[in-house]
């Protein structure tokens, strides 16, 4: 046998020999299992993170949503509480300020889901956030594999307040309007007036099924009864009656208003109280978690302009006393200030309560602004 | 964790809830498993002013080794998982 059949029958024979075949199987295969075994834990970390994103982002939304109209503060929020949820530290930048958008959600859209919402729409009643951790971001998911399984994680949520008037029994949100017509407050009534058709219309838009809207009017007579009893905001009817009355609203002393006689908020606030609470104590008539403000309008703190006899301190302390009463039956008390007084705007804060929001605005073509803002401490909803 | 402390951090942010009602939301969550889970409820109102806003967080903490598959070489051990969700407050302090 030649040298080279030799080499021919060792080659066949180690062909057919089979030992340490799975040594092969094990070399060729291990790399396969280890990739697969990164790939689920790869898979597993995306999911986990996109949870992450998705809580995070929800609870950016609502935050920001307690913030509209502005859209600075309420970008703002919703990367406070991204960075809260999700620290730069540990995860990058989750929330750019861009995946932060303002804009409308159009309850019952026939398109569905992320459609209705429109970005960019006003009045603002909602809040669009996208959480990520990508390139883009700076801060895509490490990869355990290669560049081929590292990949971008994202998640959105939106968020809106109120329940919309097509909701069932939900919570209602419901506001009295205490307006200051006091002779002082003339000139910007006009202003006070898309103020208050502001809030209509925004309750009308967003308040539960049920919400109702007051208007008490306040110079310096007291009592005072109500200009406007409340009546729900969803009826169509009643959303016109409310819009009439609103434009009716003069400065004291014209033709069906209240006469002239100095600023008397508490006289305002104790119609209002009565409206909601005849008889006290006394809590919200609406399902579980309804909630019922007054918002006081004014261009100052109460004073008795010419009438005799009467006092500046004891109208403080009436207001005060309001404040303290409709605390005591659950309601919330809003101020909005028109002036740039500081110590009055310091007096007016202390009327807050509850919920109540302490605005202010030395600019009168603000009030309706400042008005939405009130709007938006309707109850704060997940809709996508 | 993070759906359970998602939920109970939520219910506590638009309901007047105790932390301890709050805790009981996310135990509720987790009863299907067997791992022990601690809990940890902040109401921020406690360091917040009357009439301001404040947050919940809910954080919730189980042994690393016990949720793990595998424990090789006892590499969980003695470490943590945690799930941490914080909210603000929709009713004011």
């Amino acid at each position: 046998m030649s040298r080279s059949d030799k080499n021919r029958a060792s080659f066949k024979e180690f062909l057919r020999d089979e030992r340490g075949i799975a040594f092969v199987y094990m070399t060729a295969c291990i790399p396969v299992f280890i990739g697969f075994a990164a790939l689920a834990v790869q898979g597993s970390y995306a999911i986990s993170q996109r949870n992450m994103l998705q809580i995070t982002a929800e609870a950016a939304a609502l935050a920001a949503t307690a913030k509209l109209p502005n859209p600075s503060v309420a970008i703002s929020a919703a990367q406070t509480y991204a960075a809260k949820n999700m620290p730069s530290a540990s995860y990058g930048t989750v929330l750019a300020s861009g995946d932060v958008i303002i804009g409308q959600w159009n309850e019952g859209c026939a398109a569905g889901g992320q459609a209705c919402f429109v970005a960019g729409a006003q009045p603002y009643n909602a809040v669009k956030v996208t959480t990520r951790r990508s390139a883009a971001n700076g801060n895509r998911l490490a990869s355990f594999v290669s560049n081929f399984a590292s990949f971008d994680v994202s998640a959105t949520a939106i968020a809106t307040f109120g329940y919309g008037a097509g909701s069932g029994s939900q919570a209602t949100w419901n506001a009295i309007i205490v307006e200051d017509i006091s002779e002082s407050f003339a000139t910007q009534l006009k202003n006070a007036r898309a103020a208050d058709q502001a809030l209509l219309d925004c309750m009308h838009q967003n308040a539960a099924a049920g919400s109702e809207l007051g208007i008490s009017l306040f110079t310096g007579v007291s009592p005072s009864p109500p200009y406007q009893t409340r009546i729900p905001v969803s009826d169509t009817a009643d959303y016109n009656t409310l819009k009439n009355k609103i434009s009716g609203i003069n400065q004291c002393g014209s033709n069906g208003m209240p006469a002239c006689s100095g600023s008397n908020a508490a006289a305002g606030m104790n119609s209002a109280i009565s409206q909601f609470c005849p008889t006290h104590p006394c809590a919200s008539a609406g399902p579980a978690g309804s909630r019922e403000a007054l918002v006081v309008v004014t261009d100052g703190i109460p004073d008795c302009g010419s009438t005799k006899g009467c006092s500046n301190t004891t109208l403080l302390n009436n207001a005060t006393t309001a404040a303290n009463t409709a605390a005591a039956d659950g309601m919330d008390v809003y101020t909005i200030y028109y002036g740039s007084s500081s110590s009055d705007a310091a007096w007016l804060a202390t009327l807050i309560r509850g919920n109540g929001l302490a605005l202010q605005t030395p600019t009168a073509a603000q009030l309706p602004i400042l008005m939405q803002q009130i709007c938006s401490q309707m109850p704060h909803r997940l809709v996508w | 964790m993070m759906n359970a402390a998602r939920e109970a951090s939520r219910s506590m942010a638009v309901q007047a809830l105790t932390s301890g009602q709050a805790q009981s939301i996310a135990a509720n969550y987790l009863t299907t498993y067997p791992e022990t889970f601690s809990y940890s409820v902040v109401d921020g109102c406690s360091s917040t002013p009357k009439g301001q806003w404040a947050d919940v967080t809910v954080t919730i903490t189980t042994g690393a080794a016990a949720a793990s598959i595998i424990n090789y070489l006892n590499m969980f051990t003695g470490k943590n998982v945690t799930a941490s969700v914080t909210m603000r407050k929709e009713l004011a302090c």
